[in-house]
């Protein structure tokens, strides 16, 4: 328990300074080739070696949020592309501006019932209990 | 390793739908964007707005062939010229054609009909993957180890090296090959695939960066 709260934690912690580290490296037209060249590797390699070490942290994170992030750009698409698209209410336009928001409540909620469903279940990458 | 059957018909499955989804977004020239979106949206409200618009060359002066009133403002000189010679002492205007831009994807009938399901897959996929994620993770590095392959070749073969038409298909096709090398490895070889689900924020960000300096660039 404790060390799965770690591992969260970690990965919080890792994803807040990557996101921040990337909006100032990406906004900057002097930094931005480093950002592509040299920082984006080292996160890269960063990333892919915490998802080997905490993997029930990372699979549970990654795709709870990469989900939820399938999950809203679908249904903005969705509605954008259905007959009655062309006659949206303005308060779907407003709403376009919380789909970050959405993605956050959708991915976290996700990934609390993955997380408690698969305390009770065996290690997915044991292929002899399917 | 001891694979169960079902796993099997379960990953090419899934395969075959990414690359469907893979195929139909690259005809689409990207898929949709918040610029085309908000193009979109100006269009079927008919509310334009200002844009900035490409200096036009200055409309050449009507110019007299045999009591002919000549007006080449459409470029296609061929086209007037002999509509002229056939109708005799008339004044011709062709109506302008600009060619269909891609944006058009969404506007058409075809287009709508085919990303409207195309996102209904989208929803269907993220909600497996947002609350089914753990249970399911052995499909899902296949298809992410596919679907990495297939993007990272494809843009950086339209981006950096061939971005004609032409280029397009044939990075299309190297994109399959080299994503179902991937996802191959992904699933015989199983870190692999949790590797590459870790970075997916980078490949993203790979990904904007790419785009980004190709446009700053050109």
């Amino acid at each position: 328990m404790i060390s799965n709260i770690g591992g969260g934690l970690a990965v919080a912690l890792t994803y807040c300074a990557d996101y921040l580290l990337y909006e100032w490296l990406v906004h900057d037209d002097t930094w931005r080739a480093i950002a592509f060249w040299i920082t984006l590797p080292i996160l890269f390699v960063l990333f892919g070696l915490l998802s080997l070490l905490l993997q029930r942290v990372m699979i549970i994170l990654g795709t709870a949020f990469t989900g939820a992030v399938l999950v809203v750009q679908g249904l903005h698409f969705l509605a954008i592309t259905l007959p009655f698209g062309d006659s949206l209410p303005t308060w779907w336009h407003y709403l376009l501006f919380l789909r970050v928001g959405l993605m956050i409540l959708l991915g976290g909620c996700g990934a609390l019932l993955q997380a408690r469903a698969s305390t009770s279940h065996s290690n997915p990458r044991d292929t002899r209990s399917c | 390793m001891q694979v169960p059957s079902w796993y099997w018909r379960r990953a090419m499955m899934m395969v075959l739908v990414c690359l469907v989804v893979l195929v139909a977004l690259a005809r689409g020239d990207g898929g949709v964007t918040r610029e085309r979106h908000d193009e979109y949206l100006q269009r079927v409200r008919h509310q334009p707005q200002e844009r900035h618009q490409p200096p036009q060359p200055p409309p050449r002066a009507p110019t007299r062939r045999g009591g002919l009133e000549f007006r080449p403002n459409q470029g296609d000189e061929s086209r007037v010229v002999h509509a002229a010679r056939a109708l005799d002492d008339t004044t011709i205007t062709l109506p302008t054609t600009t060619p269909p831009p891609n944006s058009q994807l969404l506007t058409s009938a075809a287009g709508k009909s085919v990303a409207g399901i195309f996102a209904a897959l989208f929803v269907i996929c993220g909600v497996l993957a947002c609350f089914f994620g753990y249970r399911i993770i052995k499909i899902i590095v296949v298809v992410f180890g596919f679907v990495f392959g297939f993007l990272a070749s494809y843009y950086i073969m339209t981006l950096f090296i061939w971005s004609t038409p032409t280029g397009a298909w044939v990075a299309m096709t190297v994109g399959i090959v080299v994503g179902a090398g991937l996802a191959a490895v992904c699933f015989f070889y199983h870190p692999f695939g949790i590797f590459l689900v870790g970075t997916q924020r980078e490949c993203s960000r790979a990904r904007e960066l790419a785009t980004l300096a190709h446009s700053l660039a050109h």
